[in-house]
């Protein structure tokens, strides 16, 4: 089997696992949602605050969210001797990383395209120019799968685990942060030629973490 | 860990030779002396900032030994990596390293903070070098938090080695897109936290000091952190087998005679 | 607080993070000492 078969193989039993005990619908998403509404008491809803604030508190909401979503995926994995089976499997760790990242990645996809309607309807958004809007939210997207999957198996099988890879990841993706917002800024609102730098700059951080967790998640799996 | 294997450790529990330490430290104190006399008497009130331009003598080499500590760690962990130089001395140079740029980043950031006051009139400004400088604390006492977990000395340093290289990856990421941040939305600014290039005669003089004292406090801090640092390790193995041992015991299962707590 | 008052707290912030610093290494080495057997 070659790289990309390894890998799909290891992001359909993610998927699998994700589709039968349905994490990202029911509880990921939903809080998602919850922290939209909270974002809106603790804000003024009036006045246009929101709607100016909003790609902000989407992005923020959705690092939020890929932190539990990562707490999930090596959650999975910790269960019944499972990092165990990953190791004695002989697929390549290069190949479980970018499984495991694309599974998240798809998973965090369809959470934003959900959480994009509630943006819209709740925060007033209109949103006009589609193209580099959603290419900034796939690069962006790739980044937080990639770094969190590294982040995941570096904090894996040590007790600390969820509050560890918060404080470890949030520095390191607060480029993406800032890449996201402004491209969804200039798409929604501003003048749509910003928005292309912030996408290649989300395009570097996608390839550099991906190339990154392809040559450390094998040692690391190794020892965790 | 037996006598002899502690005494023969004993030589490298240190960096330095300790009279090459003491003189390091000796020449640190005296050259933080003479930076305050200059810093503070000496040399003359800025033109534009007045005295409260002083601070810059010890923010600057604040920053200055933030950066090198820093870079310390990420050349020790890259060492550490790689296969031919792997050698546990290179993680404890990281890990003392990393404590002493967390430090001194802070300082950076209180000392600015103490010098925007008076002369932007804010505390904080969104400046690209001031948030840069945020999220590098914030990388590094992440990699505090990761050298705290409980287990084997080779796992952990592995990690943190990693973790490490990562922060050292993103620190001109973060840099370069603040920046652009920054310049695209920049209102007109009259902040410039930058150093004046024209600086010379005793203020120069005040800044070089300040460098040098900050290095020389840097190299003997580092010394006594590592020996910290082989002393916590060694604590460490010594309560992981007292533990195995203990577990061991309780199950009942026979030991061999004289094999607990026996190590290398 | 006058612009001497800035400075002093500056300065003063520095000695006693330096010295705090030392201290504080010192100390968690006398600790870890201690408990060698």
């Amino acid at each position: 089997m070659n790289l990309f078969q390894e890998a799909a193989l290891i992001a359909g039993k993610d998927l699998r696992i994700e589709r039968r005990a349905r994490v990202v619908s029911q509880q990921i998403l939903p809080f998602g949602l919850i922290v939209l509404l909270l974002f809106a008491f603790a804000l003024d809803p009036d006045r246009g605050v929101l709607r100016r604030v909003a790609p902000g508190l989407f992005w923020v909401t959705v690092l939020l969210a890929t932190l539990l979503a990562i707490s999930r995926s090596f959650g999975i994995e910790s269960e019944n001797a499972a990092r165990d089976g990953l190791r004695l499997s002989g697929l390549d760790g290069s190949a479980v990383f970018l499984g495991k990242a694309a599974a998240l990645a798809l998973e965090l996809l369809v959470f934003e395209a959900l959480l994009t309607f509630g943006v819209v309807v709740l925060f007033d958004v209109h949103l006009a120019a589609l193209v580099p809007l959603c290419l900034a939210t796939a690069a962006a997207t790739v980044g937080l799968a990639a770094t969190g999957t590294l982040y995941g198996v570096l904090a894996a099988g040590i007790r600390a685990r969820e509050t560890l890879v918060p404080v470890l990841m949030l520095p390191v993706v607060a480029p993406v942060l800032l890449g996201a917002t402004r491209a969804w800024e200039s798409s929604i609102d501003g003048p749509t030629s910003d928005a292309w730098p912030w996408v290649a700059m989300l395009g570097v951080f996608a390839v550099l973490f991906v190339g990154i967790g392809m040559l450390a998640f094998g040692p690391l799996l190794e020892e965790s | 860990m037996s006598a002899t294997a502690l005494e023969a450790r004993g030589s490298s529990e240190r960096l330095l030779n300790p009279w090459v330490r003491r003189g390091f430290g000796i020449a640190a104190l005296a050259s933080l002396v003479a930076l305050a006399i200059v810093g503070l008497a000496v040399a003359p009130p800025d033109a534009v900032q007045g005295d409260a331009q002083r601070i810059m003598y010890v923010h600057v080499p604040a920053a200055w030994l933030a950066y090198l500590a820093f870079g310390v760690t990420s050349v020790s962990s890259t060492l550490y990596l790689w296969p031919r130089t792997r050698a546990l001395v290179w993680d404890r140079i990281a890990g003392a390293s990393a404590e002493l740029g967390v430090v001194f980043t802070s300082l950076t950031l209180v000392l600015g903070s103490l010098w925007g006051r008076p002369v932007w009139g804010v505390w904080w400004a969104w400046d690209a070098r001031l948030v840069t400088t945020a999220v590098l604390f914030f990388l590094y006492l992440g990699y505090l938090a990761l050298r705290r977990i409980p287990a084997a000395v080779d796992v952990r340093a592995k990690r943190c080695a990693i973790a490490a290289l990562i922060a050292f990856v993103d620190v001109p990421i973060v840099h370069f897109s603040v920046t652009w941040w920054r310049t695209l939305h920049q209102q007109a600014t009259v902040f410039n936290p930058k150093l004046d290039a024209e600086i010379h005669g005793s203020m120069a003089l005040a800044l070089w000091l300040g460098v040098l004292a900050f290095t020389l406090l840097y190299v003997y801090l580092l010394d006594l952190r590592y020996r910290l640092e082989v002393l916590d390790e060694d604590r460490d193995e010594r309560e992981l087998e007292t533990a195995i041992a203990d577990r061991v015991r309780g199950a009942g299962v026979p030991t061999a005679p004289g094999a607990v707590g026996v190590s290398s | 607080m006058s612009d001497a008052g800035f400075v002093i707290a500056g300065w003063v912030v520095t000695a006693v993070a330096l010295l705090g610093y030392w201290l504080s290494v010192a100390w968690r080495t006398r600790r870890s000492e201690r408990t060698r057997p």
